[in-house]
């Protein structure tokens, strides 16, 4: 696709960008699942603040 | 039912250390250079229609985002060819930068097991070409294989139907969309939280937020669940293409494999004219609130004050199938495997969610939550949710989940690929490169010693696998020559 395709509109009021309105209830029913370590593992290397950080150009 | 021919494009995020969206697109641009693999470069961009739309008009222009088009603001970027950086893999799959997204375009196939494993390979391809871009710059860089930044910024995970031209907008709008809305059930990837249209917990869909019109042919912005673009790379008297752009990017090959299935039911009954009719009220609100749903009772609001359920729909689609179509093992598959998951989905979660991206990776996220004293109303769930995508097995939670056994990760593997056109290319590439001029989705240009030779490849057929045998390149092309007068399927 060239760039000439395309032109810019202005933002609708459906779409703004915003982090996640993402309250919500408290913690469901959970049931720990056997080997938990390898996820406990990985957990400690990601970042908690990655998602808020990472930011893409919209695609298709 | 013929055989069906698909493909699958999908746009990685792509986060580099100490860079941004603002030079995203140069930097998926040297991305997609350092790919170490064999490959050819020359991509053939002659018959490439984004603004032609499939209800028989052409757009002036399509719409940009505008944050994007501040992004590019003052700009001025090199030359689209060289921006895209299109490689074409011996596999016949397309690698190359789209909108600062690396995209992998798988092959064309017929079988399902086929297109999975083109989709797992564009995987190693993109770590392989992680490792490589990180040798070179000495800059850490993770891709992630969903759909969203989580601010705002969705990327596609595309799936492109060859369909007979015959068949028209009216019918593959009325046939496949109330299955692009129902599927999400099955295939979704799920996400933590909404991007648009007030708040959610957790979302079956990836893509949900982003569809503001039931039919359209924007794919960047104002995106449609129907999208019309008419871009078939095939003769357009005889072909057109489906191309979806409403669901997710998968991480389960088992839930890519029925996403696609599912389109090809769809598909084959509008093809013999026997689709379920749904009329919904409002096809884009009841997208967004199938996939923020906590109830999972899914119901539809139709036309005339009547209601269904996404479960409702989908089986009105395996009933027809049964009786109007002749399916292949494949699709007998998709059917009963969606029929055992729809029970699982209301009686045994736990089961449920070990072939379903979506429901995997909310019970990773409630273990997690466990595990850390965290709620949903944390941010930091959104970061364990974008890590499930991470495609690095070292680092990436699903692959956590994998060696957890947590997950189905075992598909079928395919002795040898399907050999459509995709495979043409791809032994084109891997045999005749100094030989070739350019090429495409649609053609090869060959330089003979008379000049250019356009070649075109045959969308609907498999090739002869003697093909594969040709030593020069005049009797490969002698070959296809010959393809070229075989029967129309």
């Amino acid at each position: 696709m060239r760039d000439a395709d395309r032109t810019p509109r202005p933002a609708s009021p459906g779409t703004e960008r915003k982090l996640g309105d993402d309250s919500g209830p408290g913690v469901p029913d959970v049931r720990k699942p056997e080997g938990g370590n390898e996820l406990l593992r990985r957990l400690k290397k990601i970042d908690p603040e990655q998602a808020q950080k990472y930011r893409q150009r919209s695609g298709e | 039912m013929n055989p069906q021919i698909a493909g699958l494009d999908t746009e990685y995020g792509i986060s580099v250390e100490a860079r941004g969206a603002s030079s995203q697109v140069e930097d998926a641009t040297e991305f997609v250079r350092s790919f170490p693999g064999r490959a050819f470069v020359g991509w053939d961009y002659r018959f490439e229609s984004p603004r032609q739309d499939l209800r028989g008009f052409q757009l002036d222009r399509l719409a940009v985002d505008p944050l994007d088009a501040e992004y590019d603001a003052g700009k001025s970027y090199m030359p689209a060819a060289d921006l895209r950086a299109d490689r074409v893999l011996e596999n016949g799959a397309r690698f190359y930068n789209d909108h600062g997204h690396p995209e992998f375009a798988t092959p064309e196939c017929a079988r399902l097991d086929s297109l999975v494993a083109a989709d797992l390979y564009g995987e190693r391809v993109l770590l392989e070409t992680a490792s490589a871009y990180s040798a070179q710059t000495c800059l850490a860089v993770s891709i992630y294989k969903n759909n969203t930044d989580f601010h705002g910024a969705s990327y596609g995970s595309h799936e492109n139907y060859l369909v007979d031209r015959k068949l028209g907008f009216q019918t593959l709008f009325q046939a496949v969309s109330p299955m692009l809305i129902a599927r999400t059930i099955l295939c979704g990837a799920g996400k933590v939280g909404a991007e648009a249209h007030g708040s959610a917990v957790y979302q079956l869909s990836q893509r949900a937020d982003f569809f503001v019109e039931a039919a359209n042919a924007e794919t960047l912005y104002r995106r449609p669940i129907f999208n019309t673009r008419d871009e078939p790379h095939a003769p357009a008297e005889r072909f057109g293409r489906l191309h979806v752009i409403s669901g997710d990017a998968n991480m389960i090959p088992a839930t890519t494999a029925r996403k696609v299935g599912l389109v090809k039911i769809a598909l084959g009954l509008a093809e013999v004219g026997e689709a379920p009719k749904w009329d919904f009220a409002d096809p884009v609100r009841t997208m967004r609130a199938i996939s923020r749903d906590e109830t999972y009772d899914f119901r539809v609001e139709l036309t005339g004050r009547n209601w269904t359920t996404a479960y409702e729909i989908l089986e009105s689609y395996f009933a027809a199938a049964e009786r109007f179509l002749e399916l292949d093992d494949e699709l007998l598959a998709v059917i009963e495997d969606s029929r055992t998951l729809m029970v699982e989905l209301r009686n045994d979660f736990d089961r449920f969610a070990r072939r379903v991206d979506w429901a995997a990776k909310r019970k990773m996220l409630e273990q997690i939550q466990e595990m850390e004293g965290l709620s949903w109303g944390d941010r930091a769930l959104q970061s364990y949710d974008l890590e499930y995508h991470n495609i690095d097995p070292e680092a990436g939670l699903y692959h956590a989940l994998i060696e957890m056994d947590l997950v189905d990760r075992e598909f079928a593997s395919v002795a040898e690929p399907d050999r459509t056109r995709g495979w043409v290319r791809g032994l084109a590439t891997a045999k005749f490169k100094p030989a070739i001029d350019t090429l495409g989705w649609r053609a090869i240009r060959f330089r003979t010693s008379e000049g250019p030779l356009d070649v075109e490849l045959r969308p609907d057929m498999l090739y002869s696998a003697e093909l594969a045998d040709a030593e020069d390149v005049g009797t490969f092309i002698n070959h296809l020559l010959e393809a070229q007068q075989g029967p129309q399927s």
